[in-house]
C-alpha cells in the first residue's frame, strides 16, 4: 500500500458520513479509524509526500517513530471512542469527532510548521464543534469560552511560526532554541497542553461536552501538544519545573471537584505534567516515557471518561452529592472504570505503572531527587482523587436509590476494549516499548519498585478511609483563573454601571455582542440540509463572543506589539 | 472489617521488607536506605495532600454552585 496521510481518511470521513442513511452513520463512523489504523500500520519510517504551494514545500506526510507511535494511539482511541459512542444519533458530534481525530493526526504526521499550524486550527474547530454539540445552554457558553481561548493560542503559535520564518527562512520543525519566536511557539503549544496558567478552557469545558463528546476530548488536544512540545523543545529545562507544578496542580484541584468529569479534566492536567516533565529531561529513556505516559494515558483517561459518561448517560447525574451507591446496579462500569483508575493510580500489572515508572526513573537517573518524590507526592493525590474519592461517593457511599437503566451495549464494549489494552500493557510491557520512539533498555517489574509503589499506595488507601469525611462532595465549585474571564468583565460592569459611567456605552454594549450571531445566523441559514442541521446554533452566547473578542484583541494587541519589538 | 485491616497490614509489612531486602542497585536514592521510607512518605503525603487543598479551598477557592451564572449585583 503506497503511503497517504491518514488524517486524510478521517477528513473524507468527515464530508462522506452525514451523505450516509441516518441509521447506518454511527456504525459507518468505525469505517474510518479502522482505515486509519491499517494505513499507520503500512507507513514506513522515513516515508514522506511534498506539495509544493506557491513558495514552499508543504509536507503533509513525513514518518518517524514518533509519530508512529502517536499516530496509533490516537487511531486506536478514535475506534474505541466510535465503538462507545453506537448509540449516538447526533451527526453534528460524529462528523466533528472525525475531524478532531483526523487532524490530530494531521499534526502528528505534519512534516512543516505549516501544515502543522493548518491541523492545529482544524482541531480547534473540531473540538469546539463537540463542546456545542451537547446542546444545552452551558454547552454552549464553555464552548464559546474554549473557542476563543484556543483562538488565542493559535495566534500565538502563528505569530511564532511567521517570525521564525523571517528569520530563519525555514518552516522545518526542529528544536527550537531561545529567541522570540521560539517563546511563541511554546505558548502555543503550552496553551493546548494545558500547563497553569493556560489552562482553565480544559476543565471549564471537557466536563460540559456529552458523554461521547468528553471521551474524544480527553484524547487529543493535550496530547498533541505533548507530542509538538517532544519534537520541538525536548530537554528545555524550564519544562521539568513547569511539569512538576502541572501535575501538583491537577491533582490538588482534582480532589476538590464535585462533578465527576471535571475531577476527571483535573487528573489530565496533572498527568500530562509527567510528560511535560519528562520533555524537559530530555534524555532517551525521558523521551521515551514521555511518549509511552502520552500512550498508556490516553487510553486509561479514555475508560475513565467512559465509565464517567456511562454514569451520566443512565442516571442524568454527574455530581458526587447526587450519586451513590451504583455498585449494585451498575457494577460491570464499576468494574470497567476500576481498572481504568488502577491504571491511572499506578498498580502494578496496570499500564499506568510501565510508564510512571518509567518518568519516574528518567528523573532519578538524571538525579533529580526532588521531582522524583514530587511526582511520587503526586501519585498519592492520583489515587486520592480519581481512585479512591470518585471511585467510592459514585459506586459505594451514601445510596440514592437511584434506579437507572442498563447502558447501551456499545458503551460496555468500547470500555472493555480500552480495560482491555491498559491490562495488556500492564502485563506485557513489552507491546508499549517496542514500539518507543528510542530503543528501550529499562525494567519497571524490580522488586523494590513494585515495594516501593505498593507501599505508598496501601498507605494512600488507608488514609483515605480515615478521612474520607473531609473528601466527601460538596456541592460548590473552584475558582480558577477562568475566573479573569468568566467573573472579573461582569464585575466590572456592575461596577461601572454603579458609579454611572456606563449608560452611554450601554447602547453599544447591548448591540455590538449581538452583532456576530445575527451573522452566524444569516449564514446558517444559507446551508442547506443535512449540513444545516449539525451546525450548532449559537443563539444565546453573545455575551461570551463579545467578552472573548476583546479578549482575543488584546491579546492580538499583544503579540503585535511583541513581535515589532 | 478487622480481618482485612489487619490482612492489609500483614502485606504492607511484607513490601517494607521487600523493600529492605532487595534494594534497587540502579536507582539509589538518598532515602533508600531508610527502611518503610515509601510507607512513611504515604503517610505523610496523603494527609499534606488532603490537609493542604482543603484548607486551599476553605480559604480561597471555593463557591456556591451557583457562582457563576450570578449577575453581578447579588455580590
Amino acid at each position: 500500500m503506497s503511503s497517504l496521510p491518514p488524517a486524510l481518511v478521517f477528513l473524507l470521513g468527515a464530508a462522506v458520513l452525514p451523505l450516509l442513511p441516518r441509521r447506518l452513520r454511527s456504525g459507518a463512523f468505525l469505517l474510518f479509524p479502522l482505515l486509519a489504523l491499517v494505513l499507520i500500520a503500512n507507513l514506513d519510517v522515513g516515508a514522506t509526500i511534498t506539495v509544493p504551494v506557491l513558495n514552499y514545500e508543504l509536507v503533509p506526510l513525513q514518518v518517524d517513530r514518533l509519530s508512529l507511535i502517536f499516530g496509533y494511539v490516537f487511531a486506536i482511541s478514535a475506534l474505541v471512542g466510535g465503538i462507545y459512542g453506537l448509540h449516538v444519533k447526533n451527526t453534528g458530534e460524529q462528523v466533528a469527532a472525525l475531524l478532531y481525530a483526523g487532524s490530530a493526526l494531521g499534526v502528528v504526521f505534519a512534516g512543516d510548521l505549516l501544515t502543522l499550524f493548518i491541523f492545529w486550527e482544524i482541531m480547534m474547530v473540531g473540538s469546539s464543534w463537540i463542546i456545542w454539540s451537547r446542546h444545552t445552554r452551558t454547552s454552549g457558553q464553555a464552548g464559546m469560552r474554549y473557542f476563543m481561548v484556543h483562538l488565542v493560542g493559535g495566534l500565538l503559535l502563528l505569530a511564532g511560526i511567521l517570525l521564525h520564518q523571517q528569520g530563519t527562512g525555514s518552516l522545518s520543525i526542529e528544536l527550537f532554541k531561545g529567541g522570540a519566536a521560539s517563546y511563541l511557539i511554546i505558548a502555543g503549544f503550552a496553551l493546548n497542553a494545558a500547563v497553569p496558567p493556560l489552562h482553565a478552557w480544559l476543565p471549564d469545558a471537557y466536563p460540559e461536552a456529552s458523554p461521547t463528546g468528553s471521551v474524544f476530548l480527553s484524547v487529543f488536544t493535550t496530547k498533541v501538544a505533548v507530542y509538538a512540545l517532544i519534537r520541538c523543545y525536548a530537554g528545555f529545562e524550564p519544562l521539568i519545573w513547569v511539569g512538576v507544578a502541572m501535575a501538583i496542580y491537577g491533582v490538588v484541584f482534582a480532589i476538590l471537584q464535585n462533578d465527576i468529569r471535571r475531577l476527571l479534566s483535573y487528573s489530565i492536567i496533572s498527568q500530562v505534567g509527567y510528560m511535560v516533565a519528562a520533555v524537559g529531561i530530555g534524555t532517551e529513556l525521558s523521551l521515551n516515557s514521555a511518549s509511552a505516559h502520552a500512550f498508556t494515558h490516553i487510553l486509561y483517561k479514555a475508560l475513565l471518561f467512559m465509565g464517567a459518561g456511562a454514569v451520566l448517560h443512565v442516571t442524568g447525574r454527574s455530581k458526587l452529592t447526587e450519586l451513590g451507591g451504583l455498585a449494585r446496579s451498575m457494577p460491570l462500569v464499576l468494574v470497567l472504570y476500576g481498572i481504568g483508575a488502577l491504571s491511572v493510580s499506578g498498580f502494578p500489572l496496570f499500564s499506568g505503572f510501565v510508564s510512571k515508572s518509567m518518568v519516574v526513573s528518567a528523573a532519578g537517573i538524571s538525579n533529580m531527587e526532588a521531582v522524583v518524590l514530587l511526582l511520587y507526592l503526586v501519585s498519592i493525590g492520583t489515587f486520592l482523587s480519581v481512585g479512591l474519592k470518585l471511585t467510592y461517593f459514585t459506586w459505594f457511599g451514601p445510596a440514592r436509590s437511584l434506579e437507572p437503566p442498563r447502558a447501551p451495549t456499545g458503551m460496555y464494549v468500547g470500555m472493555a476494549l480500552a480495560a482491555g489494552l491498559c491490562i495488556a500493557i500492564g502485563v506485557y510491557p513489552s507491546l508499549l516499548y517496542n514500539i518507543l520512539p528510542f530503543a528501550v533498555d529499562y525494567q519497571p517489574y524490580t522488586a523494590a519498585n513494585i515495594a516501593g509503589t505498593l507501599q505508598i499506595l496501601i498507605l494512600t488507601g488507608l488514609g483515605f478511609w480515615l478521612l474520607a469525611h473531609r473528601l466527601g462532595g460538596r456541592d460548590t465549585i473552584t475558582l480558577d483563573v477562568d475566573w479573569f474571564y468568566r467573573r472579573l468583565p461582569t464585575l466590572a460592569y456592575g461596577l461601572a454601571s454603579r458609579l454611572q459611567i456606563v449608560s452611554r456605552w450601554r447602547q453599544l454594549w447591548d448591540l455590538y455582542p449581538r452583532m456576530p450571531t445575527i451573522a452566524y445566523q444569516h449564514l446558517l441559514s444559507r446551508f442547506d440540509r443535512p449540513y444545516r442541521k449539525m451546525l450548532p446554533h449559537l443563539t444565546d452566547y453573545s455575551r461570551d463572543i463579545a467578552l472573548g473578542a476583546l479578549f482575543v484583541a488584546v491579546f492580538l494587541t499583544i503579540v503585535v506589539v511583541l513581535s515589532a519589538l | 472489617m478487622k480481618r482485612i485491616l489487619i490482612a492489609i497490614v500483614t502485606v504492607l509489612v511484607l513490601f517494607v521488607l521487600v523493600d529492605f531486602l532487595w534494594r534497587d542497585r540502579s536507582n539509589h536514592y538518598r532515602w533508600s536506605d531508610i527502611p518503610a521510607f515509601y510507607a512513611l512518605f504515604g503517610v505523610i503525603g496523603c494527609v499534606a495532600i488532603v490537609l493542604v487543598s482543603r484548607l486551599l479551598a476553605h480559604h480561597c477557592l471555593e463557591r456556591d454552585a451557583g457562582y457563576y451564572d450570578r449577575k453581578s449585583d447579588d455580590e
